[in-house]
């Protein structure tokens, strides 16, 4: 008991949620009150529990060398941060070819963190000094990494909220557009989701698997965001040139 | 079943493979229900996917949250310190789940410093806590506010101090610290959950109930 009113109840309830927790420990996985939705929950939680699974993060994490200025692990994004890299000559991703013509430069992003996840990201620009900045990607609703197999391929289900920023290495202050293209298995074509454009300058597109690419999409797919200053938005993807930025990732949605 | 020992975390934080499954048999429960109580409570934050599944990843990620780094977190438990494991091991987990669904860390539009939200909130009238009754959803927001944003060493401090009722002296002999290092820090909590439900209020009032 103290002088304080507003520690006195928060105590009071600190002390309930820590008994129901050791109460929700203790009885384990038995059958839950049909009244009671958040034991049933925590009780399902509990019984089908993975104990392989929470081994063989803890062993993963304790073999992962420490990196400074990592991000903070999530499990549903894939975030690739500070590993631009820009080359002297042309650079032509296989599924992006770039126009003969066209001389670009792609930038290449993520390669540790990126490959580790088993996700391509990439930007690319004209070799002109550009106005915008670097843009960086961020992945966010595929499934959680398997702490057990670190290196499989990033997976996105059926149903999941997925969504795609890109995100500017500074902020923009240029008025933008942004446009996202996608495909699974063939060209990538210009999706009807719109990119919305944060007051940064970061783009975004989300939606589900199946409002993205459609009801059957499965497999090895791409998305893209195209940013673009008001005005220069291409109107397909071979066209992005100049000051156009183009992120891209690669997943694979889960049968 | 195995004793929770500072040897067997010891073990496991050395990287013995039998210490980790034994360690992981006995803190499992515990890290799960903690994910689970927590995700049960802001499930409109998850990420839409099956929120079983989505337990399972969160107590991975506090599993991560223990053993990375070397396991500096898991050792810097003590048994002398006032706290068992099993509190420990679940404040990190509360904690880690806490992180990850309440602070939008995945999407870096909800950091955007200049957020519809945040802007409706820095120009809204502030009145005190007092003026707003706590509810009892809003002390539950308090105190998953206090474990995501207090150190674990404070927040633990303040489980001795207030949810166990105990006194400065012990206290102040279990964590090795000086009465009026335990006093200033139970001044602090007044002024930490003061400033919290502040908070809470005028985000009552700007939404019309408790974040």
């Amino acid at each position: 008991m103290n002088d304080d009113p507003i520690l006195d109840e928060l105590a009071k309830a600190a002390r309930e949620d820590r008994a129901r927790s050791e109460d929700l420990v203790r009885d384990g996985g038995d059958v839950a009150r049909a009244d009671d939705e958040e034991e049933a929950f925590v009780r399902s939680v509990l019984a089908g529990g993975d104990d392989d699974a929470l081994a063989a993060a803890a062993m993963n994490a304790l073999q992962a060398k420490p990196q400074q200025d990592a991000p903070a692990p999530s499990p549903t994004l894939v975030r690739v941060e500070k590993t631009i890299v820009r080359t002297a000559a042309p650079r032509e991703p296989k599924a992006l070819r770039p126009q003969p013509e066209r001389a670009r430069v792609v930038a290449f992003l993520g390669a540790a963190v990126a490959l580790a996840a088993g996700v391509l990201l990439y930007v690319k620009h004209a070799q002109r000094e550009p106005d915008l900045p670097g843009y960086e990607a961020v992945l966010e609703g595929t499934d959680a990494p398997d702490r057990a197999a670190p290196q499989a391929s990033t997976k996105v289900s059926r149903g999941a909220g997925l969504s795609l920023v890109a995100r500017p290495k500074e902020p923009v202050t240029t008025r933008l557009e942004g446009a996202a293209f996608g495909g699974c298995g063939g060209a990538l074509v210009r999706l009807p989701a719109p990119v919305q454009i944060a007051p940064t300058g970061a783009a975004r597109v989300a939606g589900t698997p199946e409002s993205l690419f459609g009801a059957g999409a499965s497999g090895a797919c791409r998305l893209t965001v195209v940013v673009a200053p008001a005005g220069r938005l291409p109107d397909r993807l071979e066209d992005a040139r100049g000051e156009t930025r183009v992120v891209e990732a690669a997943f694979v949605i889960e049968e | 079943m195995v004793a929770l020992t500072r040897e067997l975390v010891d073990a496991a934080a050395n990287g013995s493979p039998d210490a980790v499954r034994s360690l992981v048999t006995r803190i499992g429960p515990v890290v799960r229900t903690a994910v689970a109580r927590i995700l049960f409570r802001y499930k409109s934050r998850a990420s839409g996917r099956n929120l079983a599944q989505e337990a399972e990843d969160l107590a991975q990620e506090a599993m991560v949250a223990l053993f990375e780094d070397d396991a500096h977190v898991l050792r810097s438990w003590s048994p002398e310190r006032g706290a068992s494991l099993e509190t420990f091991v679940r404040l990190v987990a509360e904690r880690t789940a806490l992180s990850i669904l309440r602070s939008g860390r995945r999407s870096p539009f909800t950091e955007d410093p200049t957020d519809d939200f945040e802007l409706a909130l820095s120009s809204a009238t502030s009145p005190s806590p007092e003026d707003t009754a706590l509810t009892r959803d809003m002390l539950v927001t308090l105190h998953d506010r206090l474990k995501e944003t207090l150190p674990p060493r404070g927040y633990l401090l303040f489980v001795r101090l207030f949810v166990d009722d105990a006194d400065i002296a012990t206290v102040a002999e279990e964590v090795g610290m000086a009465k009026d290092a335990i006093y200033a820090w139970k001044v602090r909590f007044g002024k930490v959950v003061r400033s919290a439900a502040q908070e809470l209020a005028n985000t009552a009032t700007t939404n019309g109930g408790p974040s």
